[in-house]
């Protein structure tokens, strides 16, 4: 009995371990030669034998099965082996590609106004000087015409030098209440290493009855939006000068690069400007035929926070296609 | 604006005031600060005596100088030619270490020793001021000789340099900073008296200003006797920090009383207007294009006010008499008249279309302190002047909506502090709730209420005042706009998952590049008519351009798998707007890896087809002919999409392949708003096993597989639920014909096919392929 046992547990394979069986439990088998002996044996000893030569049989039958399953778990075990490879191998380069950084930018930027009920609104390219300037408190022979170089075609329109003249057509199309953004591409005559002749801004503009909206209120926003954009940075709203809004105001945050300690990116200021905003002026209101309302707008230059957010040196790389940035952004 | 700590406190005390005060107070207010910085001289330069000055023995050029530098007289060679025995110089003593690094030494020039050297501003880390070297004068403070420069005041300085906005005029001079810092700092502005003179004779006897017409400047004239004008050092030297520096001395008080005091102020030669030492008459008129213009004797323009002054009316040290003006014109005015003209201008077109300062007797009395103060100069008393009406602006400002607009209460005694102290007159009734406010002339900016609420608001200051979130009523903000942004992101996101990557070009092109590759242009009349480059002197009209030059780059960088693409807007020849998708992709289909074994196959037609369909869905192509130059005509297919044409794919043609050194490369361009952004609808489907087949038939080489499919789709029946092909071979011994296999998919909504079924339906299909083009089985 014991030589079974042994003959069992150094079985080295599952056609041995059946090759086994069969000579154990088979027709002809041991146990089918055992049972056959029953018949000779007295009535009083058959009882006895065959209860021992059951119990036998399924001891076998049960330490058979065990080494059967073992089998079977190291033949599975020794086919993934085969199968296995040195994952180290793996190549990091993934075959995926990568959205630009300015168009990605200008998501996160578009996802936050909606978030906070802002719709998105569209206009075209070609503009003409009455969106674009006049409409925008910008008339003839003003000088801060000057600080958006132009261009013109030759029919005398003009590409849009910023996204506002969406803000004029949102308010020529729509009845106050007003909360909007208008995100797209803008076009001044300007490319050296720090400007390039097409670019992206993301404009704003809440209007509402007068006494609703305050500066309080753009105050709050744009300081959210901004901790939003940069994590928590400090942010600094400085007068400034905007045709188009009176009181104007440009913001700063305290630079995410030294944490307000002076570096070269923040020219050792420890502030970087990174919007433009104000309470609307009257006169923009007048040229759309709005009467009673007041309320704020503000721009930003999504190029600039792009750069800020990934640190990206050259304005110029950003429209050129180049793989050697873009695809650090996978 | 660029001045100094010092200069600034010519008109207001700061000596208990820190330089970041003052700066974080000008950026408060909104001057903005671009920088500020110390002056630093160098220890070792001393304030010296040039005694003797000789020609070197042996180098034309050179001087030998004595020189006392207090306790010791050394010996100094001077290549400068401005060099003079009895100037007060710098002088850099031998151990001195110069800005630039230089370090003085005993040095021999030419066999003449030389201790030290006599220094031009720029060698002392100053900017330059004129040719040669620097000449001290007692401007600065007495000249002790021997004594460090950097302790005197004046070189114990710092820059400051502040931004404006084009709306601040008011502040284009010094005195126009102090008064504006005076309100947040509290502290008083100096206040200018000029001192009258005694025994001066009557201005009447020399000058007659003629002014019949009606003109929009005023004007401010007097008249002075000249010995020798000279500008003291200080002025140099602040001229050139501000980067006004001026050949003539003249040029230069003239210069510095205009930046100092903001008045526009002009010189004339007396000569100009008069005959032979008698009384000059100056005519002001309108010239015939509007301008207001002065007039010589000879009835010719001597100057348009507030816009050129000509080179021969100018006052020279040779000019005995003077005769100087203070104008000023309201910068609207100005604006206006002057713009389009194509005229000359100088540096005061600058500051009067910005606005100048009003207050003409201030600049004059100004310029004549400094005059005198270092030049031999006699004025004649009194004044000549045109002085137009000056129209008051009264704004009511109600307290109410000031606290609106802000969003806080400013209590009222404070409004009014704050708007007397901007030079405002303000008038009001305990009782009410509304001032009124009168705005000083020098505040051309200020037309309204809201104008005057951010005068307020700029001196309690943006940050001092507390957000505060808005309330208002939600209302549904899903526009075409916001279904436009999504459906763009969802392509942008599924291109960017098989392996394109994101990409922003200019919406320009070049005009010729166009048309080379065969595509539209816009019309010539609604072209751009001031292009930044050459290159880039017209609208895009296709995407794919700009992305092909990408790749051209790219490849140079070395990248042997380029994949790009771009959503953009593309003008057609009208110049209307349209959003296209461009893909490209050039090169290997993978990068090189373990599991191609470092030999990845390059792109090719089905591949890149599978990819775009990847990115826009599925679609059929059916062959056209190209409407551009761009691509090979034998690997080009219309992108069909429900029946609609949506875009175009195709290889790019060899001849720019070859041009641009590409690797093998397809581009696809389609109009994105044909593109789906729908729900998907489901179709009920078959519970029944599905059984599939592959046949591979032989057809004629010429016979496009879209004509196979279109007559197998009408032939077939409604149990053939798809068929598409999956292998083509091709051998020398099938002659015109190749091998197509066909892998077709059936299945009944009524039960699970047997074999026969399907047998029995791909024989009737393969009978009638043979009846109509001779197909057989391979």
């Amino acid at each position: 009995m014991k030589e079974f046992k042994n003959q069992i547990e150094s079985c080295k394979s599952l056609k041995e371990l059946e090759d086994l069986r069969v000579s154990l439990f088979g027709k002809k088998g041991f146990f089918a030669g055992e049972f056959a002996k029953m018949k000779k044996l007295p009535p009083e000893e058959k009882k006895s034998f065959a209860q021992k030569l059951n119990e036998d049989k399924e001891f076998f039958l049960n330490t058979l099965n065990e080494k059967k399953l073992h089998l079977e778990a190291e033949a599975i075990a020794y086919e993934m082996k085969k199968d296995g490879v040195d994952v180290t191998l793996f190549n990091q380069a993934s075959e995926a590609g990568a959205l630009h950084p300015v168009m990605d930018t200008m998501d996160k930027i578009i996802e936050y106004f909606v978030a906070m009920n802002f719709s998105i609104e569209e206009g075209p390219l070609v503009e003409d000087d009455f969106h674009n300037f006049e409409a925008l408190n910008l008339p003839k022979y003003h000088p801060a015409r000057d600080m958006q170089d132009t261009f013109y075609f030759e029919d005398g329109m003009l590409l849009r030098t910023h996204t506002s003249p969406v803000q004029i057509r949102t308010m020529l199309k729509d009845k106050p209440p007003i909360r909007m953004i208008c995100p797209g591409a803008v076009f001044r005559r300007d490319y050296d290493l720090t400007h390039t002749p097409m670019f992206h801004q993301v404009e704003g503009l809440v209007v509402d009855k007068s006494g609703v909206v305050s500066f309080a209120n753009l105050k709050y926003i744009l300081e959210d939006f901004l901790k939003y954009m940069f994590g928590d940075v400090e942010v600094r709203f400085r007068p400034s000068f905007f045709p188009f809004t009176e009181p104007s105001a440009e913001v700063d945050i305290s630079c995410i690069f030294c944490e307000g300690r002076g570096c070269r990116v923040c020219s050792h200021t420890g502030w970087l400007e990174v919007l433009g905003s104000g309470y609307v002026d009257e006169n923009v209101f007048k040229a759309v035929g709005y009467e009673g309302v007041s309320g704020y707008a503000f721009g930003l230059g999504v190029e600039r926070f792009a750069m800020l957010l990934h640190k990206i040196p050259d304005l110029r790389s950003l429209f050129e296609g180049d793989l050697r940035l873009l695809e650090q952004f996978r | 604006m660029i001045f100094t700590r010092k200069w600034l406190s010519e008109w207001i005390d700061l000596k208990d005031i820190s330089s970041e005060e003052i700066c974080t107070t000008l950026n408060s207010i909104g001057l903005e600060v671009d920088s500020l910085t110390k002056i630093e001289i160098p220890k070792n330069v001393v304030v010296a005596k040039v005694l003797s000055c000789k020609k070197h023995p042996d180098a034309n050029k050179l001087n030998v100088c004595e020189v006392d530098l207090g306790d010791e007289v050394k010996q100094i060679v001077c290549g400068a030619p401005n060099v003079q025995a009895g100037q007060f110089v710098a002088v850099s003593k031998v151990g001195a270490v110069l800005p630039n690094g230089m370090k003085i030494k005993e040095a021999t020039l030419r066999g003449v020793n030389s201790s030290g050297m006599i220094c031009s501003s720029e060698e002392i880390g100053l900017p330059k001021m004129g040719s040669g070297i620097m000449v001290l004068d007692d401007s600065i403070g007495e000249l002790v000789l021997g004594r460090e420069l950097s302790e005197y005041d004046v070189f114990n300085d710092e820059i400051i340099e502040v931004e404006l906005t084009a709306n601040r005029g008011d502040c284009q001079s010094v005195y126009g900073i102090a008064r504006d810092l005076s309100v947040p700092l509290d502290l008083d502005l100096r206040k200018f008296e000029s001192e009258d003179e005694e025994d001066q004779l009557g201005i009447g006897r020399v000058l007659n200003v003629n002014a019949t017409e009606k003109v929009d400047a005023s004007l401010l004239y007097r008249v002075c006797e000249q010995g020798k004008i000279s500008s003291p050092f200080i002025i140099d030297l602040r001229l050139a920090i501000a980067d006004l520096y001026r050949e003539t001395p003249l040029d230069r008080v003239l210069e510095y009383a205009t930046y100092v005091s903001g008045v526009l102020l002009r010189a004339y030669s007396h000569e100009c207007f008069s005959d032979k030492n008698e009384k000059a008459t100056i005519k002001i008129k309108k010239h015939s294009n509007k301008l207001d213009a002065v007039f010589d004797k000879k009835n010719e323009i001597s100057s348009f006010i507030g816009i050129y002054q000509f080179e021969e009316s100018k006052a020279t040290l040779n000019d005995e008499r003077v005769i100087l003006e203070a104008n000023y014109t309201h910068p609207e005015i100005i604006s206006q008249n002057s713009a389009n003209k194509n005229i000359e201008s100088d540096r005061h077109l600058y500051l009067s279309s910005r606005g100048s300062e009003p207050n003409l007797d201030f600049g004059m009395n100004y310029l004549e302190e400094i005059l005198k103060k270092s030049s031999e100069v006699k004025f004649y008393a009194g004044s000549q002047q045109v002085i137009q009406n000056f129209e008051e602006i009264r704004i009511p400002i109600s307290l109410c909506e000031l606290k609106e607009l802000i969003g806080e209460e400013i209590p009222k005694n404070k409004i009014v502090q704050i708007l007397k102290r901007l030079g405002f007159y303000v008038t009001f009734k305990n009782e009410q709730s509304v001032i009124n406010v009168q705005v000083p002339q020098f505040r051309h900016d200020i037309k309204n209420a809201q104008d005057v609420c951010e005068e307020i608001v700029r001196i309690v200051g943006i940050d001092n005042i507390a957000s505060k979130p808005l309330y208002f009523s939600e209302k549904n903000r899903f526009n075409s706009a916001y279904n436009s942004f999504m459906k763009r992101k969802m392509y942008r996101q599924r291109a960017v998952g098989v392996g394109f990557f994101e990409t922003l070009h200019f919406v320009f092109d070049n005009k010729t590049r166009l048309e080379k590759y065969g595509l539209q242009t816009v019309y010539k009349k609604r072209d751009l008519a001031n292009p930044i480059t050459n290159e880039l002197n017209t609208l895009r009209t296709s995407l794919l351009p700009n992305l092909i030059e990408s790749v051209n780059r790219n490849i140079k960088f070395g990248k042997k798998s380029i994949r790009l693409y771009e959503i953009g807007t593309v003008f057609d020849k009208t110049r209307d707007e349209e959003l296209c998708f461009g893909l490209v992709f050039s090169g290997f289909k993978e990068y090189p890896k373990v599991s191609n074994h470092g030999k990845p196959e390059v792109i090719d037609f089905f591949t890149f087809a599978d990819k775009i369909s990847q990115v826009i869905g599925s679609f059929n192509l059916v062959k056209g002919k190209p409407k551009n130059l761009l691509v090979s005509p034998y690997e080009y297919a219309l992108i069909i999409q429900d029946g609609k044409e949506v875009g175009y794919i195709g290889r790019v043609h060899k001849q720019i392949e070859k041009d641009l050194d590409l690797y093998r490369t397809y581009v696809c361009e389609v109009d994105m708003k044909k593109l789906p952004f729908d729900r998907k609808i489901a179709k009920s489907y078959s519970k029944f096993q599905e059984s599939s087949r592959d046949l591979s038939l032989m057809i004629p080489k010429k016979l496009s597989f879209s004509t196979i499919k279109e007559f197998i789709e009408i032939k077939a029946p409604s149990e053939l639920v798809k068929f598409y092909p999956i292998d083509i071979y091709e051998d020398e011994n099938f002659g015109d014909k190749i091998s197509l296999t066909i892998k077709f998919h059936f299945q009944s909504s009524e039960k699970t096919l047997e074999d026969e079924d399907v047998n029995k339906f791909l024989d009737s299909t393969l009978k009638s392929l043979n009846e109509k083009f001779g197909i057989t089985m391979r």
